[in-house]
């Protein structure tokens, strides 16, 4: 057991250094000409929670930014983490589990998914104020 | 339960906070299956619920020190999201191979026979998975370091930020695993303990035994050929 341990320690230490040598320089360039882009990530194992997420986010947007949505002011995109296609933006924004992220056209982002993980699934109409106060706040 | 989000978010003591995301794990769907994989394992020698017990509490030791072993790891500076975005991703054929071979060696039926000489092959023949402690706290430790996708998210997005923050924060990680961790021990200990107390009744343990472990043996094979499906999934056909 402690030998495991000791390899395993080893393994994790080494492929966390040779990852370091990729530099990655994050620039924040934003993905979109959307004033606000929603990134929803997550991987190809769903789980209740994070279906609540999406699901919720989506009737947000439907139905009190239908306008924006259609003109280009607001974009949604559903990210799957596990696709190779989807690497660079994963890697861009450091994402390696189900998330919520709300970028601005500066590139600034917030980072929504702990609120969202928290309230979409047991509280989604809580979740559903949440995010639109949200919103609201970055497209003024 | 639907009061658990805004307890989380009111609360201010992180004692509290590891807590309630340990329950909200051991709560949803996917950790739910792990743990009763868990309860099943060790309680296989059913006959004897003071044994059990003892499996059940080294399954949780084995569950920490894969939960803190990451807490050090990230807290003495390895990026999040690397080691989070290695776990994840060999979360399912990690835990697929460890209960497949698992399960076909507690079932017994296929004798392998091993190159002498091969020192970590006669230890496993030797053993066989008899279900004893340092097997329960190997199971511990290996079900912890596979995640799935939302306790991924609360473990990584809102329990290590906290653990991270100061040398403080370790012991974050041990109150979440036994959270997470404790109830399997329990009713394992409640099951052993209610199915001896039929079996000296009836004097059928023994048979009763052989064939609980079958099942056992069986689930774990079901599981694990799952999560290998699952492994497969998404590496090949999600391109």
């Amino acid at each position: 057991m402690p030998r495991i341990l000791k390899y395993f320690l080893a393994g994790i230490i080494l492929l966390d250094i040779s990852s370091c040598n990729q530099a990655p320089t994050v620039q924040q360039q934003p993905d979109t000409n959307a004033l606000l882009s929603v990134y929803f990530f997550h991987l190809t194992a769903r789980c209740d929670a994070c279906n609540a997420v999406e699901e919720n986010t989506r009737e947000v947007l439907d139905k009190y930014y239908k306008s924006q949505l259609e003109n280009g002011t607001i974009s949604f995109k559903s990210i799957n983490i596990d696709k190779r296609e989807n690497r660079e933006i994963v890697k861009k924004y450091q994402i390696s589990f189900t998330s919520l992220l709300l970028v601005c056209s500066d590139g600034t982002f917030t980072d929504f998914t702990n609120a969202s993980l928290n309230y979409a699934f047991m509280n989604p109409s809580g979740f559903r104020e949440l995010l639109k106060e949200e919103i609201d706040k970055h497209i003024e | 339960m639907q009061h658990l989000p805004e307890l989380l978010n009111s609360t201010e003591a992180p004692l509290v906070y590891a807590f309630i995301l340990g329950l909200l794990t051991a709560v949803s769907p996917c950790q739910f299956a792990r743990n009763i994989t868990a309860i099943g394992y060790i309680s296989r020698d059913i006959q004897n619920p003071g044994k059990v017990f003892v499996n059940g509490l080294f399954y949780t030791f084995g569950n920490a020190a894969g939960y803190l072993s990451i807490g050090i790891i990230l807290f003495l500076g390895a990026s999040t999201f690397n080691i989070s975005r290695a776990l994840i991703s060999i979360s399912n054929i990690l835990i697929g191979v460890v209960l497949l071979a698992g399960g076909i060696l507690m079932l017994d039926i296929i004798k392998i026979r091993f190159p002498e000489g091969n020192r970590l092959m006669s230890w496993i023949q030797e053993r066989r998975f008899r279900g004893n402690r340092s097997d329960s706290a190997l199971l511990g430790f290996i079900l912890s370091l596979s995640f799935c996708p939302y306790n991924a998210a609360l473990f990584f997005g809102m329990l290590i930020p906290m653990t991270i923050s100061s040398i403080k924060g370790l012991y974050l990680p041990v109150v979440y695993s036994i959270t997470t961790g404790l109830p399997v021990a329990i009713i394992a200990y409640l099951l052993a303990f209610s199915v001896s107390g039929i079996g000296t009744f009836y004097n059928k343990i023994r048979i009763f035994q052989v064939w609980f472990n079958r099942i056992v043996a069986v689930v774990f094979i079901i599981t694990g050929a799952y999560y290998i499906y699952l492994f497969l999934f998404q590496y090949f056909f999600n391109d």
